[in-house]
């Protein structure tokens, strides 16, 4: 129980940097970006290429490429839909996901890659009791920081401040002198980036494949939507709501995990239809 | 300094606005006043760029504005204060007016302060959430929020809509108050004794066409335009304001 808890936390900390930008994205623009997790795996697999030659760097710079490739995308096939219902995107990026999925088979294959922490975060630390990897508590620990720099940037920036006029009302910002064009595909860029810092940070604990992205965009959908659907603070509680019911539900009964996390999700969005802060966008 | 030329514009296939010309000079308010649904607010819309023309022409300070984006058309120094209203709702009263004014080149430091105490209450709110003030506090921030960005032209839509008569007083004096700035104002109003009071000059608009124009003695002498555009019962009230 105790060590599920713990390993509920650890996914949950990175579930909130990638639903975190999820949710950015959907807040700011209206795209549901169902690509958001192959951009969580490109980030795991930029990390293992450029492990060899570049050491530990390749942290910070698998996401340095992922940026680039996901403003490439949202340029050709997000920007000219954007004026249309939220399905139009949720189908493009739908089927992208699953066009980079296969690209990634094709081109490193299907194998899972785990790779070991580096040396300095090797070894266990004893909590109560129980044996736990150093790396796992690091990594997690770093994924909150960045997270919560997250939160400061959008609640005390002057950027962060015309973001959260954006997801309020995109087009009166827009009548007011923001570049609201400019700032959707600049935060979609940064979402990619944390994405695929995550995938790259959680490279060691929860390994590398193709679909790695798929189970990760499940849950950060089910934590948005948790949390009320553009509500940030929200997004980041749903985070470890779905993390916890995963963890604490599959230690019981393995193969039960998704069936306990979907329980909790519906028992919640039926006493708090507008997330658990009750603030969110209904649609 | 605004020019509107044979504006056309459309929702899909409808075709909304039937080449409306209008000009507005510098420092005077303009009011564009007609029925629901004549295409008052999509005028405005359009010269804010919100809504894009088929065809026609706008110029503001001799530049052509219909085809840039409504972000760069605001940046030149047009501000837009539209019907609903729309503050930011989850940002405070102060938030909602530093973001004009940060979005805005022509804004200076004292320009937050200044805009809050445009309207004193809204100083007294300015850590509130926009969504928690009441229709009239919305909408005096809504009007503080594009004095802020220090605009040449604002296009201000319907402001004392279901307003008391309180409050539309206060909202008659703010307009009244930015005169002594130099500013030019487009206001949609279907107040007519407020509009009559306040206004320089004035274009009727029917079903998406200038159906006349001119100044308020000009309009009040044609009680058949008043009849036949804003509705026989507006005769009793424009007679009441010539007095
Ligand atoms: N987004 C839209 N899509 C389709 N039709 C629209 C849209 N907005 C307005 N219309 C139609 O265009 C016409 C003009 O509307 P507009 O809002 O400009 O009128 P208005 O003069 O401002 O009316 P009101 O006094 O009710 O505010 C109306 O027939 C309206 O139904
Ligand atoms: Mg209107």
């Amino acid at each position: 129980m105790f060590v599920n808890s713990l390993n509920g936390i650890i996914y949950g900390s990175f579930l909130a940097l990638t639903s975190l930008g999820l949710s950015l994205v959907f807040g700011l623009g209206r795209v549901v970006n169902f690509a958001h997790g192959v951009l969580y795996a490109l980030g795991g697999y930029f990390f293992i290429i450029f492990l060899p030659s570049l050491g530990w760097g390749a942290m910070v710079f698998a996401p340095l490429v992922v940026v680039p490739l996901a403003i490439a995308m949202e340029w050709l096939t997000i920007a000219p839909i954007r004026n249309r219902d939220e399905i139009y995107t949720l189908l493009v990026t739908f089927g992208l996901s699953f066009m980079i999925t296969g690209a990634i088979e094709y081109l490193w294959g299907t194998e899972t890659t785990l790779i070991k922490p580096p040396v300095i975060f090797q070894g266990t630390v004893d909590i109560l009791g129980n044996q736990f990897p150093v790396y796992r508590l690091f990594a997690s620990a770093l994924s909150l920081l960045v997270t919560g720099l997250v939160f400061v940037f959008i609640q005390f920036t002057a950027v962060g401040l015309k973001i959260r006029a954006i997801t309020d009302d995109n087009e009166m910002a827009e009548a007011l002198g923001i570049n609201t064009r400019w700032l959707l595909t600049s935060i979609f860029g940064g979402a990619a980036g944390f994405a695929a810092f995550a995938g790259a940070l959680g490279a060691p604990i929860f390994s590398v494949e193709p679909e790695m992205g798929m189970g990760i965009i499940i849950d950060s959908f089910l934590a948005v939507i948790l949390g009320g659907l553009g509500h940030l603070p929200g997004t980041a509680v749903g985070a470890f709501i779905v993390a916890l019911a995963k963890s604490i539900g599959g230690g019981y009964i393995a193969e039960w995990a998704i069936a306990v996390l979907f329980l909790v999700v519906a028992a919640i969005m039926v006493l708090r239809p507008r997330g658990v802060f009750g603030r969110g966008r209904i649609a | 300094m605004l020019k509107v030329s044979s504006l056309h514009v459309h929702y899909g296939s409808a075709h909304v606005l039937h080449g409306v010309d209008l000009e507005v000079g510098a420092g005077k308010i303009v009011c564009l006043i007609g029925r629901n649904g004549a295409g008052k607010s999509t005028t405005l819309k359009s010269i804010i760029g919100l809504v894009s023309a088929t065809s026609g022409e706008i110029l503001f300070e001799e530049q052509r504005i219909d085809t840039m984006a409504a972000h760069q058309v605001a940046r030149m120094g047009v501000a837009y204060v539209p019907e609903d209203r729309r503050p930011f709702g989850s940002l405070s009263v102060e938030e909602n007016i530093r973001v004009a004014a940060q979005a805005s080149p022509h804004s200076d430091a004292n320009g937050v302060s200044e805009a809050l105490a445009f309207f004193p209450v809204l100083e007294e709110r300015a850590r509130q959430l926009a969504g928690s003030l009441s229709g009239g506090e919305q909408q005096m921030l809504v009007i503080a929020r594009a004095l802020v960005a220090r605009p040449r032209l604002i296009l201000l839509d319907e402001p004392t809509e279901g307003l008391a008569p309180g409050l539309v007083r206060s909202i008659r004096d703010g307009i009244m108050k930015t005169r002594t700035h130099g500013l030019s104002i487009l206001l949609v109003e279907q107040n007519l004794s407020l509009a009559l009071e306040v206004g320089d000059y004035f274009y009727v608009l029917s079903r998406g066409f200038v159906a006349f124009e001119g100044t308020s003695e000009e309009l009040l002498a044609r009680e058949d335009v008043i009849a036949e555009h804003l509705g026989v019962g507006r005769v009793k009230e424009a007679l009441r304001a010539r007095e």
